[in-house]
Parts: C-alpha cells; sequence; structure tokens
C-alpha cells in the first residue's frame, strides 16, 4: 500500500478510477438532467451556466449523458472483465494444475483465440449474438480470456513445486482445496494488476464497437455519443470533445492505476 | 531447431482450422429461414422457403454444413453479399489490397517512428525528451483511435483539402495497391496524389502501435545498454552510436519483432474503425457496413482473411528468431 | 561543417518540404481531362427504368435514356408543361377513343447501334405496364391496353387506354417510361440494368464498379447533341464530410446530400457553387409511414394520436433552415399542391385522448430507418429520435432499427417494418406521382411496394381515380382537396417536412441548373476552361 501511495501516477490514476466509478454508480443524484430528454429551447448550445458541458442538436444536456455513459462503460468492463477472470482463470487453473497433454491441448486452444485480432473477433461474436450493449460485454470478455487463463496458468505452474504445496499434498489435501485454498491465493496479485489493466482494455474495445453500431441504436455509450456527433463537430465541438476525453481519461486512469499497482505488489514482474 | 521449427508450423493449420470454424459460426447462428428470405424481394410460400433450405443444405447437422463450406472455401466461393448483390470473392480481392496498403504503411511508420522513440528514450534516458516520449506512451494507448481519426480529420484536412477519394479511376492497375500501382506505372503525380491520400490515415492508425513500440524498444535497449559487450564496444572506440545501432539493437530486436507482429493484429482489427472514418474504401470499412446490414457472407470472408493473414505473419515473426538473435536455437 | 549536424537537418528539411508539397500541390484534374464527377450517398440500385423507384438510381437513368416527352418549366406560363422529347409529336387517337397516337423523331439509335423505333416504344412500354412488369412504377400505366399497343409505322406508336388519363403524357415524361433498347434486353435477359444499360441517352454506359462509381461516356450520336464532356462518372461517396471534402479538392465536380453546415462554407468559396431550392417551390417531402397491415397500426384512432404527437417543427430545425413544416403530402413546388392545407398540429393532449379512445394497449413500438443520409433527410438518427421522444410523451417506447440504404428500402418494400421513415421527391411535376404512390392500393405489391403504409383503402382508391381522371382545374383542385382531407384524417403516414433541395458544384462546371423536377441532366454541362 505504501508502495502504491509513493507513485504519483498511480496516484493520478487512482483519482481518476475513483472519480469514474462515482460518477457511475451516482448518476442519477449527479447529473442534472435526465440524459435522453430533448429539451427543444435549449438545443445546439455550448458550455453555459445551466449545461456544464454544453447540449446536442436535439436538446440533451452532454455532462449528463457523459454521467450516465459513465455507467454504461463500468458495468461493461465489470461484467467483461468477469467472464475474461471467471472462465480464463478455470481453464488457466485446470491447465496448469493437470498438466501433460490437457495442458498442451487447452494452451494451444488459448493461443489460437489469442492470435486473433480482438476487434475482429468481437465482431463475429456479436455477428452472432445480435447487436447489442450485452453482446459488447460478451464479445470483450470473450477476448480477454486467454489473458486470464494464460497469467493463473504460468501462476499456478510457479507455486506448484513450492514446499507448502508438496507439503499439503503429502498431508492428503484434495484437488480442490490445493486449487483454490493454497495455490490460487498465490496467483492473485498478477489476476488483479490483469484485471484492472483489462478494464481499462475492455472500456476501450466496447467504446469502438458501439462506435461502430453494434451495441444497437439506443445505448447510452460514450463511443455512441462520438457516432451521433460526428457530423456537428464543426458547430457543435463539445458535443465530440466531451465523449472523447471521457474514454481518454478513463482508460488512462486505469491504465496508470495497474501499472502503479504492478509495480506495488511484485516490483519482478515490471 | 526441429521440433520447434514443426512446433511453429502446426500452428498454423490449427490456426487457420480455428478461423475457418469461427467464420463458419456465423453463418451458422443465423436460422436456416432468414437465411432463406435474404436478398429475395418477393413473396416467398413455406414451400419455396423449405425447398431453398433444403437446397442449401441448411437443415443438414453442423460438421456436414461445415464441410461444405470448407469445400466452397477452396473453391474459391465466398458467398453474396445480400446487400450489395456482388460475389464476395470480387469485393474481397478489389478491396483487401487497400487494407495491406493502410497496415503495411501503419507499420512502417509505427515500427520507424517506434525504435526511434525507444531509442532515443534509451540514450536519454530520465531527460525530458524521455519523460515526454513515455508520457505520449502512456496517453496513446489510452485514446481511442477513432476519436483521433475523427479530430484530425475536422482539423487539418478542413484545412488541407487531402482528397479521400481517387476521382480518376486508375486505367491501369496491377497490385490494386495504389501507391505501388503508381510505381509500377512511373507517374510520379499518380504517386504523389497516391501517396497524399495514404499518409494521414496511416498516421493516425500509427498513433498506437508507435507507442507500444516505442515502449517495448526502450525497454529492451536498457536491458541490453549496460552489458558487457556494449562496454566493450564502447572502450574499443567505435563511435557511440553506432555501438548503440549496432549491437544493442540486434539484441532487442526479439522482443522488438514480437510486437511489431503483434501490433499488425492491432492494426487489422484497428483498420475496421480507421476505414470507416477516413472512408478508406477496404476491408475493415466493408466489414463494418456488412455488419449493419446483418450482411453475414462478407463478415465471414473478412474475418477469414483479415485473421488468417495475421496468423501468417505471426508464424514468419516466429520463424525469423533465428535470424534475429543467433542465441535463440528453436530448441 | 559537422556531417552529423548537417546531414539530419538536410534530411529533415526534405522531408517537411516534401510534406508541405504534398498538401498543397494542385488537386486532382479530372476537370482538365474533361471528366464530371458527381458524388452522391449511395449506389444506384439498378440501371433499368423499369425497375427502379430510389433517387440514386434515377439520377443515372436520367442520362442513360430518354423519355418520349419531358416536363419543363414554361416561363411564359409560369407553370410546368409538357414538351416532346423523343416523340415529334403526339395527337388524340381516331374516332374519339381513349389514348394518344405519338410520332417519333426520325432516326434515333440507341447505344447499340440499334434504331430506336416505334417497334422499340411498344416494346418498352410493354415491358413497364405489363403483366410480368417488376416496376414499382408500374400502376402509374395501368390504364394503357398494353396488348393494344400498336405500331402501325416505323415511326408511328398508338397508345390506346381503357379511360381517358389525364396524366398520360405526364407519365410518359417519368423515368420509367424511358425506352430500352429490345435488342438489348433480349441479348442480357435478367441482366439488363446491371450488366448493359442500353438506351438512347446522352451517355452510354462503360463500367459499373458496384458501390464504388457508375462510369459513363458521351453518344457522340445522341439526338439532342452529343455532350461536350469526356465522361460522367457517379461515384458513392457515404459520409457527408467526405463528399464536401471531395468537392473541394476537386475530386468531385458536382454533389448532392449536403450538410446544412456546409452551405455558408460553399457559398463563401470562389471555386464552389450552391443551387439551392427556393422557398415555397419544395418538390421534397420526408415521412413517417405506418403500416397499417400490422398491428397496432390498423387502428386508426392510434394512427391519428401518433399523428398529433410528432413535433414537426422541432425536426425542421434540425435541418438547419432547408426545411419546412410539411401540412400534407404533396410539397408547395408540386402541381395540384395546396400550401393553405393544414394537416393535424402538435397536440399531445387530443394525441393521448384518441390513444386511449383507440384501446391499443400495445406501449413498445418499433421504427425502422436508414443509415446512409439522403437528399430529404440528412441525419436519419437525429429525426428517428426526435420521433421516439415526441412518442414517449404518450408513454410510447420507441426502438430503432438502423439498416443501411440497401437494405432498409428491401425492408420497408417488403412490409417488414411497423413505421418507417422515408422521403420522395417528384418525378413529373404533379400531385398524382406523389398520392397515388403512398396511397394506391395497388402499389402494396410485396417487394416492390411504393405504397410502404400498405394502405388498401376503397375509398381512397376511388378519390385518387377522380383526381386522375379530371381535366378541368376547378373540378382537380376540388377532387384533390377530398383526397387531402381523406388521406390527413386516415394517416398512414404522417408528412413531416418539406425538404429544400441542393447541390453544389464547381465553378468551371456550366450548364448544371436546378431542374424544376429535380432532375439531374448532365448532357447540357460544360467544362469551362481554368
Amino acid at each position: 500500500m505504501r508502495a502504491l501511495a509513493r507513485s504519483r501516477t498511480g496516484m493520478v490514476g487512482g483519482a481518476i478510477v475513483v472519480l469514474f466509478v462515482t460518477c457511475a454508480l451516482f448518476a442519477p443524484w449527479l447529473a442534472p438532467f435526465d440524459p435522453d430528454e430533448q429539451v427543444d429551447a435549449d438545443a445546439r448550445q455550448g458550455p453555459s451556466a445551466r449545461h456544464w458541458m454544453g447540449t446536442t442538436t436535439l436538446g440533451e444536456d452532454v455532462a449528463s449523458r457523459l454521467a450516465y455513459g459513465a455507467r454504461t462503460s463500468l458495468v461493461v468492463g465489470l461484467v467483461s472483465v468477469a467472464i475474461s477472470l471467471v472462465i480464463g482463470v478455470m481453464i488457466g487453473l485446470v491447465a496448469g494444475y493437470v498438466g501433460g497433454w490437457t495442458d498442451t491441448l487447452v494452451m494451444r486452444a488459448i493461443d489460437v483465440l489469442l492470435a486473433f485480432p480482438s476487434v475482429l473477433l468481437a465482431i463475429a461474436v456479436i455477428m452472432m449474438l445480435g447487436r447489442s450493449l450485452t453482446s459488447i460485454m460478451i464479445a470483450t470478455g470473450v477476448v480477454g480470456i486467454p489473458l486470464f487463463a494464460r497469467q493463473t496458468r504460468a501462476g499456478v505452474l510457479a507455486t506448484v513445486g513450492a514446499e507448502f504445496v508438496v507439503a499439503s499434498r503429502a498431508l492428503g489435501a484434495g484437488h480442490a482445496r490445493m486449487l483454490f485454498v493454497h495455490i490460487l491465493p498465490h496467483c492473485a496479485s498478477p489476476l488483479v494488476v490483469l484485471a484492472t489493466l483489462r478494464i481499462a482494455t475492455a472500456v476501450l474495445e466496447s467504446a469502438g464497437l458501439a462506435f461502430l453500431g453494434l451495441g444497437g441504436s439506443s445505448i447510452l455509450e460514450w463511443g455512441m455519443m462520438l457516432a451521433d456527433n460526428q457530423n456537428h463537430y464543426r458547430q457543435l465541438p463539445h458535443t465530440v470533445i466531451a465523449p472523447g476525453l471521457a474514454i481518454s481519461a478513463t482508460v488512462l486512469g486505469f491504465n496508470l492505476f495497474g501499472d502503479a499497482l504492478r509495480d506495488a505488489l511484485d516490483p519482478r514482474l515490471s | 531447431m526441429g521440433s520447434y521449427l514443426a512446433r511453429r508450423l502446426l500452428m498454423l493449420p490449427a490456426m487457420l482450422f480455428a478461423v475457418s470454424l469461427l467464420a463458419f459460426g456465423i453463418a451458422w447462428s443465423v436460422p436456416p429461414e432468414r437465411r432463406a428470405l435474404a436478398g429475395v424481394e418477393k413473396h416467398v410460400s413455406p414451400e419455396q422457403l423449405r425447398a431453398t433450405i433444403v437446397e442449401n443444405g441448411w437443415d443438414r447437422p453442423f460438421l456436414v454444413q461445415y464441410w461444405r463450406y470448407l469445400g466452397n472455401l477452396c473453391a474459391g466461393d465466398l458467398g453474396r453479399s445480400i446487400e450489395r448483390r456482388s460475389n464476395v470473392a470480387t469485393d474481397l480481392v478489389a478491396k483487401f489490397p487497400a487494407t495491406i496498403e493502410l497496415a503495411l504503411a501503419s507499420m512502417a511508420i509505427a515500427a520507424v517512428g517506434g525504435i526511434l522513440v525507444g531509442i532515443a528514450s534509451a540514450y536519454a534516458r530520465g531527460s525530458a525528451l524521455d519523460k515526454a516520449a513515455m508520457l505520449y506512451a502512456l496517453v496513446g494507448v489510452s485514446v481511442p483511435v477513432f476519436w483521433l481519426a475523427l479530430m484530425v480529420k475536422e482539423l487539418i484536412i478542413a484545412y488541407l483539402s487531402v482528397p479521400l477519394i481517387s476521382a480518376i479511376p486508375p486505367d491501369t492497375w496491377w497490385t490494386r495497391i495504389e501507391t505501388v500501382d503508381a510505381l509500377i506505372a512511373a507517374d510520379p503525380h499518380r504517386f504523389a496524389v497516391a501517396l497524399r491520400r495514404l499518409l494521414i490515415p496511416a498516421f493516425v492508425l500509427a498513433t498506437v502501435p508507435l507507442a507500444v513500440i516505442a515502449r517495448i524498444t526502450r525497454a529492451a535497449m536498457l536491458e541490453v545498454l549496460g552489458a558487457d559487450y556494449v562496454r566493450t564496444a564502447r572502450a574499443k572506440g567505435l563511435g557511440e552510436v553506432a555501438v548503440l545501432l549496432r549491437h544493442a539493437l540486434k539484441s532487442a530486436a526479439l522482443p522488438i519483432a514480437t510486437i511489431v507482429g503483434m501490433q499488425l493484429g492491432y492494426l487489422l482489427g484497428g483498420a475496421v474503425l480507421t476505414e470507416t472514418i477516413f472512408d478508406w474504401d477496404g476491408l475493415g470499412k466493408y466489414v463494418a457496413r456488412a455488419v449493419l446490414a446483418n450482411d453475414f457472407a462478407p463478415v465471414q470472408a473478412g474475418v477469414l482473411v483479415m485473421a488468417s493473414a495475421f496468423a501468417l505473419v505471426n508464424l514468419v515473426v516466429d520463424l525469423s528468431y533465428p535470424f534475429l538473435d543467433p542465441r535463440v536455437t528453436l530448441a | 561543417m559537422n556531417a552529423r549536424i548537417v546531414v539530419p537537418i538536410v534530411v529533415l528539411l526534405l522531408v517537411a518540404g516534401g510534406l508541405v508539397y504534398l498538401f498543397t500541390m494542385g488537386t486532382s484534374d479530372a476537370l482538365d481531362q474533361g471528366l464530371l464527377v458527381f458524388g452522391r450517398g449511395a449506389d444506384s440500385k439498378s440501371l433499368d427504368p423499369a425497375a427502379i423507384d430510389d433517387g440514386e438510381s434515377v439520377k443515372v437513368v436520367d442520362n442513360l435514356y430518354d423519355t418520349l416527352a419531358k416536363i419543363a418549366f414554361d416561363p411564359q406560363q409560369g407553370r410546368l408543361v409538357t414538351r416532346p422529347h423523343l416523340a415529334e409529336k403526339w395527337e388524340p387517337l381516331p374516332d374519339g377513343k381513349p389514348g394518344l397516337k405519338i410520332t417519333l423523331k426520325p432516326n434515333l439509335k440507341f447505344h447499340d447501334g440499334t434504331s430506336c423505333d416505334a417497334a422499340a416504344v411498344v416494346f418498352s412500354l410493354k415491358r413497364l405496364a405489363g403483366a410480368d412488369s417488376k416496376s414499382p412504377y408500374k400502376s402509374f400505366y395501368a390504364t394503357i391496353l398494353v396488348d393494344a399497343l400498336a405500331a402501325p409505322s416505323a415511326l408511328e406508336v398508338v397508345i390506346p387506354t381503357n379511360v381517358p388519363d389525364a396524366q398520360l403524357l405526364s407519365n410518359l415524361s417519368m423515368f420509367p417510361a424511358s425506352i430500352v433498347s429490345p435488342t438489348a434486353v433480349a441479348k442480357h435477359g435478367a441482366g439488363f440494368g446491371t450488366e448493359a444499360a442500353v438506351g438512347t441517352g446522352a451517355f452510354k454506359l462503360k463500367r459499373w464498379e458496384r458501390n464504388r462509381r457508375i462510369e459513363l461516356e458521351p453518344n457522340p450520336e445522341y439526338f439532342a447533341g452529343a455532350p461536350t464532356v469526356k465522361g460522367l462518372h457517379f461515384v458513392e461517396i457515404a459520409d457527408n464530410n467526405a463528399r464536401v471534402q471531395a468537392l473541394r479538392n476537386g475530386d468531385v465536380s458536382v454533389a448532392d446530400g449536403l450538410n446544412t453546415q456546409d452551405y455558408e462554407g460553399i457559398q463563401a468559396s470562389p471555386t464552389l457553387k450552391l443551387k439551392l431550392r427556393d422557398p415555397g417551390r419544395e418538390i421534397s417531402l420526408l415521412y413517417l409511414a405506418f403500416n397499417t397491415k400490422v398491428a397496432p397500426f390498423d387502428n386508426l384512432k392510434f394512427r391519428q394520436a401518433l399523428a398529433h404527437a410528432v413535433d414537426k417543427d422541432k425536426i425542421a430545425l434540425l435541418y438547419n433552415g432547408v426545411a419546412t413544416r410539411a401540412e400534407l403530402a404533396v410539397p408547395p413546388g408540386i402541381l395540384g399542391a395546396d400550401p393553405a392545407f393544414k394537416g393535424f398540429p402538435r397536440d399531445v393532449e387530443k394525441a393521448k385522448t384518441l390513444l386511449a379512445e383507440s384501446g391499443v394497449t400495445t406501449r413498445a413500438l418499433k421504427l425502422a430507418l436508414m443509415t446512409n443520409p439522403r437528399p430529404y433527410i440528412l441525419q436519419p438518427k437525429e429525426v428517428a429520435r426526435a420521433i421516439a421522444d415526441a412518442f414517449k410523451d404518450l408513454g410510447l417506447e420507441v426502438t430503432l432499427d438502423e439498416m443501411p440504404w440497401a437494405t432498409y428500402l428491401a425492408h420497408v418494400k417488403k412490409g417488414e417494418h411497423q413505421m418507417g421513415l422515408l422521403g420522395w421527391s417528384t418525378d413529373n411535376g404533379d400531385a398524382d406521382n406523389f398520392l397515388s404512390t403512398f396511397y394506391d392500393s395497388s402499389n402494396t405489391e410485396v417487394g416492390t411496394a411504393s405504397n410502404i403504409s400498405f394502405f388498401q383503402d376503397k375509398a381512397m382508391d376511388a378519390l385518387l381515380e377522380r383526381q386522375r381522371r379530371s381535366v378541368v382545374p376547378d373540378e382537380r383542385r376540388a377532387a384533390l382537396d377530398l383526397t387531402y382531407r381523406y388521406a390527413n384524417e386516415q394517416a398512414p403516414l404522417v408528412p413531416i417536412v418539406y425538404v429544400k433541395d441542393s447541390f453544389a458544384h464547381h465553378a468551371r462546371v456550366e450548364g448544371v441548373e436546378l431542374d424544376p423536377i429535380g432532375n439531374l441532366f448532365m448532357g447540357f454541362a460544360r467544362i469551362a476552361k481554368r
């Protein structure tokens, strides 16, 4: 913890993450307007006292849309990483622990998955599932599985030979107990780092997919906001700059925090 | 040497198999009724629908359909685009070169730029240059490329009139990569126009890979800069630049090559976004549009081609390891 | 000097200089090569006049083929008139039978060298109006007695109709009645319109690269004089910004479907000219169609409720000054329009009442729309969202269903939608062109329907027939008025805004004007020297 506090960039990142999560969680209370409310009289305005980040052509308040967009991004980030983590860790544990042919087979499959360009893989998945926010979450989740699988397996292989593990085995501990009580906690730190960094990537990827229209037409997502307003840049630049900055800042925050976390938890990894 | 080579080469068919399976899955996930109705303008009776389904084998088991799909692939039949009413294979041949052109140009910019920045950062470690470069590396990875593309498009292009389409269709083409064709045709004006069209999208697309390559290069160089033989070379009096370039770079070649190969995957995927924004007529834009139209054949073909290309490039990169670094014995 | 400093500086200067040259060098010389390039938002669907009804396809068809007559604006009479085109003259049939006898101009030739004679005209009309016709406009020619079409001599065509048809000549001036080469149709069969497109027009088809460009070359034997330009290309640039960009730097010489935010810039530019339709003379309409074959849109009160909820003024504002609120489905620039007519105003309370009275309990609706901008709807998603917001006031939840243009058009023509946004632009300057398209029950064939409300109402058909047959102006006005009122009350669609059409062109391109009915005929275009 102290190591973490020492990193200035880490603190900046952490602050951004906290800001983002707060916005996301408390959007209904923080947002001054209903994000979908179209106030005709206020339409097409730049930043003002009433609308801190201006309005869109339809009269929606940009700041409120950003806040609710943070919600969407948070949900997408968490669900996506949850999918990647749960499935990836399971695969990694099994592969690393069982070893032998299972290991080779499973890891080859993981290598194959890893070898797909992520956007293409996501597009393929969304094509099969239909265009919606859920599909984006699943697609980005699937893309992240190999990373967690690989990391977990490496961790398992590293600890499987350790003394305390051999000792527990000798004392007759069951496999499940071995995996979850003894081995997994030792793999935890790199996984936490990976999860943090993966949230950043998931937010970035999902914004891109939403931008392409793969989340459906009506989601409230930063990437979608960019797509909707791209033809209005000249008259209403704030409608394009704001969501872009939001995405960049959030991703940067998670990246900075994740890097600092890695440095603090295990200097050997950096 | 033998077993690594063998394992690596065996990966390729496995990759291609997986890619084809995924591509096939896209079509297979569409209910047969919808497939039969696709592109049909008139009212179709249930019997006609059934007949179409049976004729195309869409009610057969997964493996049978997959086998049929593979057969079609080998015969060069990639299906038809419902929205464009065109032959997908023909479209592919017309559009893939443009994506290759953009990807290669971006790759070149990212590799050259990234390596130079990485070397400079490592050399001037701790300086303002180094800090700035590393800040760029961090921010570059966080900024969405499509947002950057949008901003660039508005700011620069609005003032610079960069042509986004080629008004006069080339009378002659060989590779369909416009810059290369212009060179083959020995037409300097055509080359200049092609280059101008290419530069801005290529630079925008290169920003992220450049950042990543710079970071990796810097790390690799830092590891090597203190090594013994470098010190010896310095002591022997070779120019410092020569020392860096010749010895250090050779040692760092492996991780750099790896990351360059990986970034190509990013470029192929990122092409979908960037091509859409710059209206670049390549495979990415083709796929993006097809996805919105639920037009699965082009998406299948696009995924197949781009993922396979990426797999091939990675293979080439892996196989180049022993040539880049004699210490690697491919055991 | 130290080489280590000089060399990098020289290299840097060379690179910088190269880049400056690259980005400021002369733009594309398409105009210098005599090429006219037209940039539009979507590709043509087909080049067969008897198979299309979308604006993009029509643009190209207008340049490949000719019709027997053409609509022009007569300044002396101050209105639209029909002038002979391929025809030399026309006269009523002998013995007072309903129909026309048309005498063709001599020596007309198709692009394939075959002669455009009376037999070719009969062939084309049979193909258009016959039972096998695939044309969405087939019903406009339903009065023609197809089996009795005759060519008594090489230049004379007899077109009998079952009843006196006041609209016949106007309809023969529309693009579906373009004369096609029978030889080419026989040769290419179903490929006519995609592989080949042979007419008598000012331009011939050279090559069609799907979704990219159509290349036309001048027809040296064009009867009205060969075009002076060396080629006419139609290029698809889906993105409005990219299209304007291409116009600015000369890659495209003419462009339409421009963003209103670009108008100022274009008007201020010395190298560009903007042609904008005069206010009060609009010929294009944007409307919201309800698929009356699908519940709950088969319920009259439900449709009326929605019609009272649409906020037309708000949507007009989204167009930055080129659109005005529409009260009826016929824009003011059209013969027969009634600028004084008032449709339903926006009245949320009334709408809620109607909704309650309708007994409809569905609260979730779907609105289909296109992703490509069209000349009558530059930001489809925005308009859709404005509509969804308006319906929210009634407690209705609208989901948007976006599709690229070709897919969208197929979707609504097959009647797979609940609500759809679409536009219409005049083909012959007459109100009937709009009314029959929107409301006639014979235009509801699945797959080619232009009546995308699939409105099949006997009373409406009767009213339409009546206004079609009225020759006396006052009689027609009265018939039209009844039609407008009935259409408004039945509300199978809601006319939203009239849109001023426009296009922009390079200053060196002369001879292109905003045609009274929006035709984009480029045969008289000239490219001035620098």
